[in-house]
């Protein structure tokens, strides 16, 4: 029977030996790599950024820096726990550059009362006022929350990728859960 | 009785607890009715977040990445020889910067105070300089002092 950490195994020892080639500037490596983990990168720097035009430029960004760096991995670790740490630095430099650019509105209850007086609302309301609720938290809180629980990385896993301790990873991800749950409250009867 | 902490309760329902913590978290939850509630609390956070569903990007980012390497490509023998001009120039700098400061400290600076100077008498610091030879002065005299001596002689027009 085919293990699945067999599979896993093997898919990691791919990313290394692609990271090889693409330290010897192997593109065709490169864009093995890209489309193997683009969707990854996409996904959580659209979660944490909110915007699938910067999402990909951090996307293109990350794996811009992989061929420049590529030489400098150590197969020590994990490729994706380096992945991770380099879409977070990437996703985190755009906030900075763009920190004056509000990232969503932040009334989450807009878009569930907007709807109608009875406060039913439907699935992609819902979503909308989950997304604004998101979107709403302070960006160490929500980079936490977003690798944790859409990435499914372990606190410890979050504290390698950001350079945070596991104590900060933790105390942001509470703090988040806090502020949705008074953010979200009134989402809990419209199921 | 020690309540488990909103980290705990986070960690045990993304099962992100050893077998041994979740055994002990379990057995808690079991006699205490507000870690309960913490944990149901918890979990219809984690149930919003789950119903925030995003379609994958149908997007490849592969082509744009490649024009930019080959933009960069394209610019970079330019680049590299300014590189390579700069660190030649850089290795050039530091070793005749280098190669002068050592000079300046290897040569005794006198520091201007009068306790630095060597002490003697005039007429040892004018037989020092040979002074003493001169019997007496005369334009001639005074014309051999400061003409240098030199082994060919005929150059030097003497001075009636």
């Amino acid at each position: 029977m085919f293990d699945a950490n067999q599979a896993k195994e093997e898919t990691q020892t791919s990313d290394h030996a692609l990271l090889r080639r693409i330290a010897s500037g192997d593109r065709e490596a490169l864009a093995a790599l890209v489309r193997r983990h683009q969707e990854r990168v996409l996904t959580l720097a659209f979660r944490f950024l909110g915007r699938w035009d910067a999402a990909e430029d951090v996307c293109q960004d990350v794996f811009l820096r992989i061929f420049q760096k590529a030489g400098a991995y150590r197969p020590d670790a994990q490729f994706t726990t380096w992945l991770y740490r380099i879409v977070a630095n990437r996703c985190w430099d755009h906030r900075r550059k763009s920190s004056r650019e509000p990232l969503a509105q932040a009334d989450p209850g807009a878009a569930v009362s907007r709807s109608d007086g009875a406060s039913r609302v439907d699935r992609e309301e819902r979503q909308e006022a989950i997304r604004r609720a998101v979107a709403a938290l302070p960006d160490r809180q929500r980079l936490a929350l977003v690798m944790h629980r859409f990435e499914g990385l372990s606190h410890a896993a979050i504290a390698e990728a950001t350079g945070w301790s596991v104590g900060a990873v933790e105390s942001c991800i509470v703090r988040a859960y806090a502020s949705l749950r008074e953010r979200l409250a009134e989402l809990q009867y419209e199921k | 009785m020690t309540h488990l902490s909103q980290t705990e309760l986070i960690r045990l329902a993304a099962g992100d607890l050893s077998s041994e913590q979740r055994h002990e978290a379990r057995s808690h939850l079991d006699a205490c009715a507000s870690c309960r509630r913490a944990l149901e609390n918890v979990r219809s956070v984690g149930a919003w977040l789950d119903e925030w569903t995003i379609e994958p990007s149908a997007r490849d980012t592969w082509p744009d990445i490649e024009r930019t390497l080959e933009a960069s490509a394209g610019i970079r023998p330019a680049w590299a020889w300014m590189e390579r001009f700069s660190r030649v120039a850089a290795v050039i700098l530091l070793g005749v910067g280098s190669g002068f400061g050592a000079g300046w400290l290897a040569i005794p600076h006198s520091t201007g105070g009068a306790a630095d100077l060597p002490t003697a008498s005039a007429e040892e610091a004018l037989a020092a300089v040979g002074f003493d030879a001169i019997e007496a002065p005369s334009a001639t005299g005074l014309y051999s002092l400061i003409t240098p001596e030199t082994s060919d002689s005929n150059d030097v027009e003497v001075a009636p």
